[in-house]
């Protein structure tokens, strides 16, 4: 197995071979400078840039919350060398140092200056600005009072506040992700086209889900099947996703008109942009819901009208998920394994706190939600003892508290 | 801002430096892209008919040739745009306008030529956008114009009423009514 491709590769025309190093070599150009990374930081969501441009990207904008350039992700956690890429390339480099010439001299030179700019920084403990450590992380805990607070100092960060600068009033910690806080959302902010499309993807993924094979996409298909259970939450997931509905949260306190236009044109670029359809992108993107306690306003006005799904609706979607569920016992019995990480959910939770890693303050935010979530419960399931309602969200709320478990304490 | 300009200021030199290199590097490849026929190399044939530094002495100031979608009312029409690099590209995204009165559509400001779309506000915009990329983005905005955030608000009304009709009659209009004042 392990040499099939070298193998291969012996037996290919030049021209292969050609295309194949040339991909290699495009593979280490910074899509910031489109110059070569010297020093290649990885974010989180996996995409590399070259140290310099990467600290200048993070402290040119300080508006906003620490994002991937290439897929506007939260980047919650401090990149990392990414030495694979860093020895490529002074593979290559050493390969070709036979030709020497001036401009040949000049990569060199900017290699070397990159790299003692990074080997200072990393010394004096100040890599990206020091921008990792003294930032935090907004977080909302619903179950508590549901108010945004630093996730360093616990002070409290109204939207306002934070809105200018990003900046935590009381520790002037960065905020690491959106802090936009638990303002009322006005369910009229949404067009009736957008709240039609809202009802129309909800409708779609039900009917796709036990279809679906995407790896990325089975956990939250898990937890999108159990959210049914509670009878607020399905609306939740299917408020259309991603980037363009992340940065639709991350204005929307600001000017919510400008926002329906940023989220139609966003799609367009998207359209362009990546091959992949819409619906994988929503689910991939699902985790990243930050703002759900707002949504959730609006979703359960709309759910009272529109979209209730019922007991028996959820016993389909667990019959067609065998692999996800066995079948609605098995999760019932989840629901009451009051040790929260019951087996199963424990090896699905460490699995997923790859995953979710770099939106863990998304899931913090989402941890808990509106009483109403707890009184539908109990019609729904009566048999549930009183500190199961306390902990009405399934399987996936048990994930979180994996995840919390590992990184924060809150 | 003020945050924003303070904490900028040491880069300063270091951005207008990557600035620069890069901007060279996607002229480079732009007029690779462009005279191309191989439709894989060069999708852009028939979008972007022309862009390029005005002075090839300096790359911040460009220039753009569009040409108005099929099937829109803008088809068969030219549209030139003018694109200024700031020094601080391309951490912040370029400024692109069309030319004064000369296009009519929901997301532009016909009389100052300014065009509304979110990449290419500071706030949305991310460093792997290039100047193609964003023209083509601004083309694609001719197709499909966005009325919930118009900046002309009369003809954001007109296509939110749904009258296509009406929409695509007062652009064709006014595009005729440019070229025969072009001629004069």
């Amino acid at each position: 197995m392990g040499d099939e491709l070298h193998n291969r590769l012996l037996h290919q025309s030049n021209s292969t071979k050609d295309e194949i190093l040339y991909k290699v070599i495009e593979s280490l150009i910074c899509s910031i400078c489109h110059d070569y990374m010297f020093i290649p930081m990885m974010t989180p969501c996996g995409h590399n840039y070259c140290y310099g441009c990467l600290n200048t990207w993070f402290s040119s904008n300080t508006q906003k919350e620490l994002a991937c350039p290439q897929c506007r992700s939260d980047v919650t956690t401090i990149p990392a060398l990414n030495t694979t890429l860093q020895q490529y390339l002074s593979f290559i480099l050493d390969r070709l140092s036979s030709e020497e010439d001036d401009s040949f001299k000049r990569l060199l030179e900017t290699k070397i200056k990159e790299e003692n700019d990074y080997k200072l920084d990393k010394e004096k403990d100040t890599l990206f600005e020091g921008v990792f450590k003294n930032s935090a992380l907004a977080v909302a805990d619903d179950s508590d009072d549901g108010i945004t607070r630093c996730s360093n100092c616990h002070w409290e960060l109204d939207p306002d506040e934070v809105e200018d600068g990003n900046v935590c009033p009381h520790c002037n910690a960065r905020i690491r992700n959106y802090a936009g806080g638990n303002d009322e959302f006005d369910e009229e902010e949404y067009s009736e086209g957008e709240l039609n499309e809202i009802r129309e993807s909800m409708r779609r993924r039900r009917e796709e889900r036990p279809a679906s094979t995407d790896p990325f996409a089975n956990g939250d298909d898990v937890s999108s099947e159990e959210d049914s259970s509670s009878g607020d939450e399905p609306m939740r997931e299917h408020i259309p996703q991603g980037r363009w509905a992340r940065s639709h949260n991350r204005s929307i306190a600001v000017d919510a008109v400008d926002d329906d236009e940023d989220e139609e044109e966003r799609e367009e670029e998207e359209e362009e942009e990546m091959d992949s359809d819409m619906k994988d992108f929503i689910e991939d993107d699902e985790d990243e819901d930050e703002d759900g306690s707002r949504r959730e306003l609006v979703l359960s006005a709309l759910n009272n009208r529109q979209v209730i799904i019922t007991d028996d609706e959820e016993e389909d979607a667990q019959e067609q998920a065998p692999a996800e569920e066995e079948d609605h016992d098995s999760d019932f019995y989840e629901h009451n394994d009051e040790g929260f990480v019951s087996g199963d959910s424990l090896d699905e939770g460490q699995k997923k706190a790859a995953d979710m890693d770099s939106n863990s303050d998304s899931e913090n935010r989402s941890i808990s939600y509106p009483s109403s979530n707890e009184v539908d419960e109990q019609d729904d399931q009566d048999e549930r003892d009183t500190e199961e309602l306390d902990d009405p969200q399934p399987k996936r709320q048990k994930r979180f508290r994996v995840v919390l478990g590992d990184s924060d304490d809150e | 801002m003020p945050t924003a300009l303070k904490k900028q200021k040491p880069y300063i030199l270091s951005i207008s430096d990557t600035c620069m290199s890069r901007i060279t590097k996607e002229y480079r490849l732009i007029r690779k892209t462009l005279a191309s026929d191989d439709p894989t190399v060069n999708p852009y044939r028939g979008i972007i008919d022309l862009l390029n530094p005005i002075d090839e002495t300096d790359l911040s100031k460009w220039e753009a040739t569009i040409r108005g979608p099929e099937h829109t009312p803008y088809e068969h029409y030219q549209f030139r745009m003018l694109i200024d690099v700031p020094n601080s590209y391309p951490m912040a995204p370029p400024k692109i306008m069309f030319e004064r009165d000369a296009i009519l559509h929901c997301n532009v400001k016909s009389a100052t030529g300014e065009v509304c779309l979110d990449i290419l506000k500071l706030q949305d915009w991310t460093p792997v956008w290039d100047i193609l990329h964003c023209v083509h983005a601004v083309w694609r905005l001719l197709r499909e114009p966005v009325c919930e955030s118009p900046l002309d608000v009369d003809m954001g009304n007109i296509i939110r009423c749904g009258d296509t009709r009406a929409y695509h009659g007062i652009v064709k209009y006014f595009l005729a009514e440019r070229e025969r004042n072009n001629q004069n």
